[in-house]
């Protein structure tokens, strides 16, 4: 449905994005992530239109959008957008907002249009109320039913829930996948939060530097991540050092684990081995012992900082009533269902 | 690639250019050569000239200042009765252009006026260099006082309680606190007063005061000497331009000093030093504004039956026709080059809308000269063109009508609407263009259902006051306005200079009513300084 190939751009010649290509099925829902300045609100207003690439294509439906000699203006793209300031029209009521798009529309058809929208985002009778008089959740959602108006063949969410408070943007983002599934619409959306692309997304994409390092679901953005800097900003992980052994399976002072090797790496390699906090379980009985040099109470769970016997250190989540001083050992077992490994940094 | 939004970015510098032309030919005058009447002129009138509009900068600078900076700081600082009031009442005199309170002013210290009638001892003569400084004093210091008292209301209170708990008394505060913070402020609002001072004409001319301003409209229309005049006004429009770099300069500074924390609260005064100090902040009202108010009122009572004669009403008429068309003209241009800015912030656009917006610079008397030059040049070149192609000749159909005085108006007075505007869009997130162009909206759609719903309190504002500025204007007037046509300024004036005071009232006290109103919408702007746009509660 959205076929992405190549962009490049450069502001004052700096380069923003690089050799950015992706793919995204029809009804399916796609996020962006990355830290700030990483390039992917720059990616979403080159599909909406607001801006163009140095160079590569984008393409919905394989109608080419934005290509060589071509650029299709914004408002002729029929692609909606719902943005990080909400930026509805202030001078028009709620319904005036989301019927905005549908001037084209017959009275009846429009009122119709403008009364599901209104029930669909539960803000039914909200009709003749004006964007002040909205708290920030109900402005969100006028947003969304203005951008879902005119049927747009593509949704694209500018980090749609950061104006939101916490509590809030949890239940907005469970509303907004449940809606935009109805609607059956296929969508892109752009967060800094990984809660909320997990939350929603069928598609995570990572952004690092103007690079899309991996495009992925979001099982296997975390399971299997492709970089060191996708293991790293998603979740949280350490990595312990380990040789790869004869029958190419990595030895660690934790044990010996099979599985996907970095490319090249062969027999007598070092390599880093990815640890997640709840790839580490605290066990009593177990005979391998580790240090507590750190532990937060996280409610629910307690987040030790372990120091591993050759003095690398290791996040392990436990039960919260588990509680173990600092400077006591602890016994753990490592459970891991994936050897994640990458070449050694400085190599 | 030849696009067309790149043509149309052209279109627009040159718009921007041929409404700049007649401030171009005058700065591009020195390019002719030195006029040869220039040693002649700066062997004898020149040096006094120069003297006298330095004269009159300093007295007025000094002036302003005092009054401007100190009833700043009483207002923002201190709780006595009537301070509400005076509040917005020091912004009066504002309404008042410097050549009405002039001849007002002398014809009450004339000896058979009232107040020499009042007096035993005997008045000092009002029509010197001393007094036309006072005069622009008394209309000019609401300036400095506006900007520097919004400076002092958004000062924080932290800055002054750690004065405070420093050891410092009320003196140092103000000395070494609250002064410095609010210096950019200050240098903003000088600047203007600077600028009005230089720029004046009718006070100094009905004094009989040689400036540079005077010394254009006399080389050109006593002398007869054109280049010289442009010339002169070259050397007016260089001091304009140090004293807008200084002021752009201040604004800058300004935007990174304003501080959002907790403001301070006004300590609340005695009764005897309250009423005191009270009775101190009106002098410059009463001074400024409401004694020639009054006088021009008494003046024109026993004329009221002129108001509906056609004399009075063809000139109410051609000076409203005037102002009209130069609201609209500038508010249009001034829209249209902002918002074309905000499609698309290309360098011809932005340079477009800065090079528009240079006329307040210019005085009006500079501005005058550069307009005859181009547009009788341009009615020239149009009548030989007609008459090559053997069609008749029509004339001066631009310097010879009111098109000269919409004209230079219009350049004059185009910044009003662009800064009004520009400051108006940019509250505006840039996001309600993109959500319009994401449901389908194309740029002229959406200027009419998005901009200018959401322009229309900046568009009346900066139409109105386009309108108001354009019904005092006089030296542009005066020198442009075609044979036989008056507006109420120029022949409020031209009764004045004839010594005829009480007949000139009428058509005065018509401006000074007209004056009120932008003073009005600046009191309601001060009302509420840090009154939050209502939709930015998200």
């Amino acid at each position: 449905m959205l076929t992405i190939d190549d962009l490049n751009v450069r502001f004052d010649g700096q380069p923003v994005l690089e050799d950015v290509s992706l793919a995204l099925d029809q009804g399916l829902i796609g996020c962006l992530i990355g830290p700030s300045g990483c390039g992917k609100t720059t990616l979403l207003r080159l599909v909406a239109g607001f801006l163009a690439p140095d160079r590569g294509r984008i393409a919905l439906h394989g109608e080419i959008v934005t290509g060589d000699r071509l650029r299709v203006p914004a408002e002729q793209r029929r692609v909606g957008m719902v943005f990080q300031d909400i930026a509805l029209f202030p001078h028009l009521d709620v319904a005036a907002n989301i019927g905005f798009g549908l001037d084209r529309w017959s009275a009846d058809q429009r009122r119709a249009r403008i009364e599901a929208l209104l029930t669909l985002v539960g803000l039914p009778g909200m009709g003749g109320r004006y964007p002040h008089q909205l708290s920030g959740g109900q402005q969100q959602r006028v947003a969304l039913a203005r951008a879902l108006a005119p049927k747009p063949r593509l949704l694209l969410l500018d980090e749609p829930f950061s104006a939101l408070d916490a509590e809030l943007r949890e239940q907005i983002s469970r509303d907004v996948r449940a809606i935009l599934l109805e609607e059956g619409i296929t969508a892109l959306f752009v967060t800094h939060d990984q809660n909320e692309a997990f939350a929603i997304a069928d598609r995570v994409g990572v952004m690092d530097a103007g690079r899309l390092a991996q495009w992925d679901t979001p099982y296997r953005i975390y399971h299997r991540p492709r970089t060191r800097f996708v293991a790293d900003f998603i979740g949280r992980s350490s990595f312990i050092p380990g040789t790869v052994t004869a029958d190419a399976r990595v030895e660690t002072c934790l044990g010996v684990f099979a599985g996907a090797l970095p490319d090249g790496a062969g027999p007598g390699d070092r390599v880093d081995v990815m640890i997640r906090p709840d790839d580490i379980l605290h066990n009593d009985d177990s005979p391998r012992t580790a240090r507590v040099v750190d532990r937060a109470f996280r409610g629910a769970h307690m987040l030790y900082t372990l120091e591993l016997d050759g003095g690398v250190r290791v996040p392990c989540m436990a039960p919260s009533h588990h509680a173990h001083p600092v400077g006591g050992r602890i016994g753990i077992e490592l459970e891991m269902d994936h050897l994640v490994t990458f070449t050694p940094v400085g190599r | 690639m030849f696009s067309s939004p790149a043509l149309r970015s052209l279109c627009l510098l040159l718009l921007a250019l041929a409404l700049a032309t007649p401030v171009l030919v005058v700065a591009g005058s020195w390019l002719a050569g030195a006029s040869p009447n220039w040693a002649h002129l700066s062997s004898t009138v020149l040096p006094s000239y120069l003297r006298h509009s330095l004269f009159l900068a300093m007295f007025t600078g000094t002036g302003t200042l005092l009054i401007g900076v100190s009833a700043a700081w009483a207002v923002a600082r201190f709780r006595f009765p009537g301070r509400r009031v005076l509040e917005w009442a020091l912004l009066l005199p504002l309404a008042c252009p410097a050549y009405l309170i002039a001849y007002t002013w002398t014809g009450m210290l004339a000896s058979e006026g009232a107040l020499q009638q009042a007096l035993p001892l005997p008045l000092p003569d009002i029509r010197s260099p001393a007094g036309a400084g006072l005069m622009l004093t008394l209309v000019l210091y609401p300036y400095v006082y506006l900007m520097t008292r919004a400076a002092f209301v958004s000062q924080s209170a932290v800055a002054l309680e750690v004065a405070r708990t420093l050891g410092a008394g009320p003196w140092r505060r103000f000395f070494r606190v609250a002064l410095p913070l609010a210096r950019p402020a200050i240098i903003a609002g000088l600047a203007l007063v600077l600028m009005e001072t230089l720029a004046d004409y009718g006070t100094v001319a009905y004094f009989g005061v040689p400036t540079l301003s005077t010394g254009i409209y006399r080389t050109w229309f006593g002398l007869g000497d054109a280049l010289a005049a442009a010339q002169l006004a070259g050397v007016l429009l260089l001091a304009m331009v140090v004293l807008l770099t200084l002021e752009r300069r201040a604004r800058k500074e300004r935007r990174i000093s304003v501080a959002s924390a907790r403001a301070a609260v006004p300590l609340p005064l005695g009764r005897g030093p309250g009423l005191l100090l009270a009775a101190t902040l009106w002098l410059p009202v009463l001074l400024g504004f409401i004694l020639p108010a009054l006088q021009l009122l008494v003046w024109s009572l026993p004329r009221w039956r002129d108001l509906a004669e056609p004399g009075f009403l063809g000139l109410l008429g051609t000076s409203l026709l005037i102002a009209l068309c130069t609201a609209l003209a500038a508010t249009g241009l001034g829209l249209l080059l902002i918002w074309a800015r905000r499609l698309r912030g290309d360098r011809p656009r932005r340079l477009a809308a800065g090079l528009a917006g240079f006329g307040y610079a210019v005085p009006g008397t500079v501005l005058a000269v550069g307009v005859v030059l181009v547009l009788a040049s341009l009615d020239r070149g149009l009548n030989d063109l007609l008459a090559s192609v053997g069609l008749p000749e029509p004339g001066l159909l631009f310097s010879g009508t009111l098109f000269a005085v919409v004209f230079a108006c219009t350049v004059r007075f185009l910044t009003i609407p662009i800064q009004g505007l520009d400051a108006g869009l940019q509250a505006l997130s840039p996001n309600l263009d993109n959500a319009a162009r994401s449901l389908g909206t194309a740029p002229l759609p959406m200027m009419r259902r998005v901009h200018l719903p959401l322009l229309r309190v900046p568009l009346a504002t900066s139409a109105l006051l386009v309108f108001v500025d354009t019904l005092k204007e006089l030296p542009a007037a005066l020198v442009l306005r075609p044979f036989n046509t008056n507006t109420l300024a120029v022949r409020a004036f031209e009764l004045a200079s004839d010594e005829r005071l009480a007949d000139a009232a009428l058509p005065a006290l018509t401006i000074l009513l007209a004056g009120v109103a932008p003073v009005i919408l600046l009191t309601r702007s001060i009302r509420s300084p840090d009154r939050e746009s209502p939709h930015a509660d998200h």
